[in-house]
């Protein structure tokens, strides 16, 4: 059984931390696709158009008849056939984190593949598949236990490809909004040590801020993202304590193109939506980065919570669709950049929430704890892109299968 | 669809050159392989333009293949290979030259193999070893085939019932058989408790069931006995040879290799049986590769081994002398050259110039090779009996 995690020691300031190490991530082509489908969560082999067998590792025809080869969700389930404890190995990244287990699956599908290992399974065992995403956002096997156990998550091996909240110093952009609030009270209940709440204006009260401040978790700090000198001064002073980042910044304002809205409305969404993210990652992402590969405290990943009409535009909200798009875009170029250092960069793509800005939109609707929850889920799984709610998860589809199409399709 | 194999008449191997390895080298493949003709043509008085044909390996000669090596040495073959697939390159070799001699394609072709290892070379072969292991096995902890080779060689244990001091035997026996060798890398005697007790690799495989990589050349001659009688070169006949690829892909764990596939042809071809068989250099890069060879060439039957080992003496004075050289375990892995160096050492054997101590009957011998853990498994085999044929 995995033991629960402790409190991580406090940091001895004169002991230089460990440089940030990431996987080798030369792959192939189908390997790179193999991780698109894993950034979703999904569990994928690649099948024979003409034999229907499955096949691993990523090729680029089928071993059995040369038929051409996609990408299938597949039954996860599997057994481990043999394992080994590596104690030596050349390669840096693992060096600093030996003794380090895989083993030998045999899935259900057929095909075995070598995967690491969560520390609860042994030889014989029926396990679950995953793909998950190494710290350079490459695709990784992990076998998880078919039976969960109460501190699976606490798992080290399975903790270096997610970036659950627990003991995780967190920080908030935005903590005046809903989404800020909602998400801080559910990093808590998944364990987080600390929550620093971005506050705009220390001497403007906001809803909620008693309740908030009256959490011995919860430290409210100066961070004006629409101002670079308060984003710069927040990261010099919390840069160093800060493991996880999640940009909850949202500009929304009904309007359209031509008839309705204004072109300030643009300006301020693009300066919420785009530059606050730009600010934020230029001060805060290179001091993370540098202290991804600490053994006690690692810094693991930059959250963005963004529209999902970023992806088709919405002609009732096209200001906040056009910032949401470039915000997107932004994120995507971050996730590249980063991929060197070692810190993973999420990105949670939301539908319509059922708040005043929303009216115009349709149900369903999504509530801001249902927002939270995905953050903190897709956390604890190391989940790179998820969705939260019905509309989301439908656009993210059409999308997937069809961009114009999905551009097309909306309404009003 | 089976074929007969034909025999390899008016073949002869001769004139075999080991460059003594070194641990690391600043110098280049294409010096190490320049170094292995310079001693062949001191011991053969070849020159350039006297060999019409030519095979390499390489793992370090990147980007260049056997063209650049021949360019850069300076020959003018005929005919050309380039063999890319490590401990299975030597035995490939020999079954390529040959044909092509016998066919009159060439006359003296010289089979070369080379690797350097600088500081960071190892690193190198391996980041770009394979496509399936980019993807599939790098990626997992391994920087290198040790983990691959462990969850086999644990597996196998398991299996078949075969302890670590099962395995201690054949790396000690190798080791003491290095001893005579004055260019192996390691010099000293090896315990059963320093086997056991030696660092952890990955479990359950420890520092002396892995080879040491390092750098250097081997190369042998292929040519007609006329042509050998005429530079006055001892020679050693073909009298069977096997090759398989990609064997037994269906097996979840590799427990066996494709001589399996081949070892009744192996033995009719060469109208001999292993019990006739004088000494063995069966390729080592982990004690498990040479029991699953003991096994799939026909020494034991499979899951036997446990008991072939505790009964049989491997040294060279004993009833099957194995790696005498000292093997790769003990003198060293210098990349491709690993899958020469079982060659020739047998070829010394059998002419009597060994580079060590003389095994006492060394007329018959058996040279197997085992290359390319691509992903979770080898997959080239090969195997060859020789004889010895005209000492001079």
């Amino acid at each position: 059984m995995t033991k629960p995690l402790t409190t991580p020691k406090k940091k001895n300031p004169l002991v230089k931390s460990e440089i940030a190490q990431v996987l080798p991530a030369i792959r192939s082509r189908a390997a790179l696709a193999m991780s698109c489908h894993a950034s979703l969560g999904n569990f994928v082999l690649q099948v024979c158009d003409d034999c229907h067998s499955s096949t691993y590792p990523p090729r680029d025809r089928c071993p059995k008849c040369w038929g051409e080869l996609k990408w299938k969700p597949q039954k996860r389930a599997g057994v481990l056939l043999a394992d080994t404890t590596i104690r030596s190995t050349n390669n840096l990244y693992f060096q600093q984190h030996i003794p380090w287990r895989i083993g030998t699956i045999l899935l259900d599908e057929g095909p075995t593949a070598f995967a690491h290992l969560h520390g609860d399974i042994k030889i014989g065992d029926e396990i679950v598949m995953n793909i998950m995403l190494d710290r350079s956002g490459a695709p990784a096997l992990f076998a998880l236990p078919r039976k969960a156990s109460l501190h699976m998550e606490d798992d080290y091996q399975y903790r270096q490809f997610t970036a659950s909240p627990k003991n995780r110093r967190v920080l908030i952009s935005d903590g005046r909004n809903k989404i800020g609030q909602a998400l801080a009270k559910e990093l808590i209940n998944g364990g987080a040590e600390t929550i620093y709440l971005g506050n705009s204006d220390m001497n403007l009260l906001f809803d909620g801020k008693e309740s908030l401040s009256q959490n011995p978790k919860i430290k409210i700090i100066p961070l004006n993202l629409l101002n670079t000198e308060s984003v710069t001064k927040t990261a010099k002073q919390y840069g160093g304590k800060i493991d996880l980042i999640i940009n909850t910044a949202y500009h929304v304002r009904p309007g359209s193109v031509a008839f309705s809205g204004k072109i300030t409305e643009l300006q301020n969404s693009l300066d919420i939506n785009v530059n606050a993210l730009s600010r934020l990652a230029k001060a805060f992402c290179p001091t993370l980065s540098s202290r991804s590969g600490d053994k006690e405290r690692p810094a693991v990943a930059f959250v963005d919570l963004v529209s999902v009409f970023s992806l088709t535009g919405h002609p009732s909200y096209a200001s906040m669709s056009a910032s949401s798009a470039a915000r997107l875009s932004l994120i995507n170029s971050l996730r590249t950049e980063m991929k060197t250092t070692g810190l993973k960069v999420y990105s949670i793509l939301f539908g319509p929430i059922d708040d005043e800005w929303h009216q115009e939109i349709l149900p369903p609707k999504i509530s801001h704890k249902q927002l939270a929850s995905t953050v903190i889920e897709s956390l604890k799984k190391g989940q790179e892109i998820s969705t939260v709610g019905n509309v989301a998860k439908d656009i993210l589809l059409r999308w997937q299968l069809d961009p114009l199409l999905a551009i097309k399709e909306m309404s009003p | 669809m089976r074929s007969t194999q034909k025999p390899y008449d008016g073949v002869s191997l001769c004139a075999p050159i080991t460059v003594p390895y070194e641990r690391f080298s600043s110098e280049t493949a294409h010096w190490w392989a320049g170094e292995a003709l310079k001693k062949l043509s001191l011991e053969t008085g070849l020159m350039p333009n006297d060999f019409d044909g030519i095979i390499f390996s390489s793992f370090s000669a990147n980007p260049d293949t056997a063209v650049g090596i021949v360019q850069h040495l300076g020959l003018c073959p005929k005919w050309m290979d380039h063999i890319p697939t490590g401990g299975a390159s030597g035995v490939m070799a020999i079954r390529r030259a040959a044909r092509a001699v016998q066919a009159g394609d060439a006359s003296i072709i010289v089979c070369l193999a080379a690797d350097t290892n600088h500081i960071d070379s190892f690193q190198k072969t391996l980041d770009n070893f394979s496509r399936f292991s980019q993807d599939a096995t790098y990626p997992y902890g391994q920087g290198g085939p040790n983990a691959t080779f462990a969850i086999m060689t644990g597996s196998y244990m398991r299996q078949f019932n075969v302890s670590r001091e099962d395995f201690g035997k054949i790396a000690i026996a190798q080791r003491a058989n290095a001893l005579s060798n004055p260019i192996a890398l390691m010099k000293k005697p090896l315990s059963i408790k320093q086997y056991i007790e030696a660092k952890p690799i990955a479990d359950p495989l420890h520092l002396f069931d892995c080879v040491m990589p390092c750098a250097g050349a081997e190369a042998f001659v292929v040519t007609t006995p006329d042509i050998a009688e005429k530079l006055g070169l001892s020679t050693v006949k073909i009298r069977g040879t096997i090759e398989r690829h990609n064997a037994f892909s269906e097996d979840t764990i590799q427990y066996r290799g494709g001589w399996a596939k081949d070892i009744d042809d192996l033995w009719t071809s060469a109208k001999c049986t292993p019990d006739k068989i004088d000494f063995a250099q069966l390729y080592d890069d982990y004690p498990l590769i040479v029991a699953m060879q003991l096994e799939d060439l026909g020494f034991c039957e499979k899951g036997k081994i446990k008991e072939f080992i505790n009964k049989t003496d491997f040294t060279i004075t004993g009833d099957l002398p194995l790696n005498t050289n000292g093997g790769q375990l003990s003198a060293g892995q210098a990349g491709a050259a690993g899958g020469y160096q079982n060659v020739t050492e047998a070829l010394r054997q059998a002419i009597k110039q060994p580079l060590g101590h003389q095994i006492p009957n060394s007329s018959i011998g058996l040279i197997s090779g085992f290359g390319m853990v691509n992903y979770d498994r080898g997959v080239c085999t090969g195997a060859v009996v020789i004889e010895a044929d005209n000492i001079r």
